[in-house]
């Protein structure tokens, strides 16, 4: 787990609060993210991974789709059509996403990285927790998400 | 006399009844800016269509709009299309939607981004079966992907050029339509 650094100054607790009533003002959109040790030092090696990361999911968590289809891999975006990809993905964002644990990433190429998470949903007040291999792909512009569907990408 | 009366009453019913078909040929299914879609439109597509099975109504309401949209902005371009210049009414509409699709088709582009991309989130479809090696994205490899990809893009472009169209063309559905 991250070390959180137990420093109990004032400016601390203030910042604490400010940071918990942005949150809370956010609603349905904010998320718990837990790391493990072996996350963190990837996301370090791998420069904008760990911010896209939390961008794609943070958009699905506040149901942003289409924001969400722009992060998607490059061909993808050429491959389907948003409105399809928006389609699609309404079928499994009923529930709200409350938590991501990210248990371990792994690099295989210096292009591509997999992220192993399990993530909790509530789904009509039932916790959910649903395990998922998330791929990133490297190019010029930055790190893309992979969109793996049978119903899209027949292997 | 009853004879007579037989007939007069057979007359007014097959009246009625021409008037019946006339009035459901002219029945607006979808209407937009200078674009309107009737029964007769549907009936014509469906006969034109040659497609295997009975199409849904929504099918066959979407693909006789999307055939009158892209005919309507073939003309408003001025698009050239010698398969359209001897035909007339619905047929030539088919025609100029045709050429309409296949001139966008003829244009589209992909980024570059879009091969690589798709060449390194897929890199083990490209690993040499002989010696385990990743084979380098030249030019020839390039080309291919560059291919598949356009391929599904096509796929895609009619439904949302359609989309797009529907809109600029302000289109309402009947509510017995789609």
């Amino acid at each position: 787990m991250r070390k959180i650094p137990y420093c109990f100054c004032r400016q601390w607790l203030i910042g604490s609060i400010l940071c918990f009533l942005i949150l809370l003002s956010l609603g349905s959109c904010s998320y718990n993210q837990v790391l493990i040790e072996n996350a963190d030092n990837v996301f370090k090696e791998n420069d904008g991974l760990e911010a896209a990361f939390n961008q794609y999911w943070w958009l699905m968590a506040g149901k942003e789709v289409k924001k969400a289809f722009t992060m998607e891999a490059p061909y993808a975006q050429e491959m389907i059509s948003e409105e399809r990809y928006v389609l699609y993905k309404k079928l499994f964002l009923k529930g709200e996403l409350e938590e991501i644990k990210v248990l371990k990433v792994n690099c295989g190429k210096p292009f591509l990285c997999c992220i192993d998470c399990q993530m909790t949903y509530n789904v009509r007040g039932k916790r959910q927790v649903r395990e998922l291999r998330d791929c990133w792909v490297r190019v010029k512009s930055g790190w893309y998400h992979v969109f793996r569907s049978p119903l899209f990408f027949p292997m | 006399m009853k004879t007579i009366r037989i007939i007069v009453v057979s007359l007014f019913v097959v009246m009625l009844a021409g008037a019946g078909v006339y009035a459901d040929s002219e029945r607006i299914v979808a209407r937009g800016d200078g674009i309107k879609v009737t029964a007769a439109d549907m009936a014509a597509m469906k006969k034109a269509s040659k497609q295997a099975g009975q199409p849904s109504e929504k099918a066959l309401v979407d693909g006789t709009l999307r055939m009158k949209l892209f005919a309507a902005e073939a003309r408003k371009e001025g698009l050239e299309c010698p398969a359209a210049a001897d035909k007339g009414g619905f047929d030539q509409d088919i025609a100029l939607a045709r050429c309409y699709l296949e001139a966008c088709l003829a244009v589209l582009t992909l980024r570059d981004e879009a091969v690589e991309s798709y060449y390194r989130a897929n890199w083990q479809k490209f690993v040499d079966k002989k010696d385990g090696e990743l084979q380098d994205i030249d030019a020839d490899l390039r080309k291919i992907i560059g291919e598949r990809i356009l391929a599904a893009k096509k796929m895609n472009f009619g439904l949302q050029e359609y989309n797009r169209l529907c809109e600029k063309y302000h289109i309402v559905f009947a509510d017995n339509g789609s």
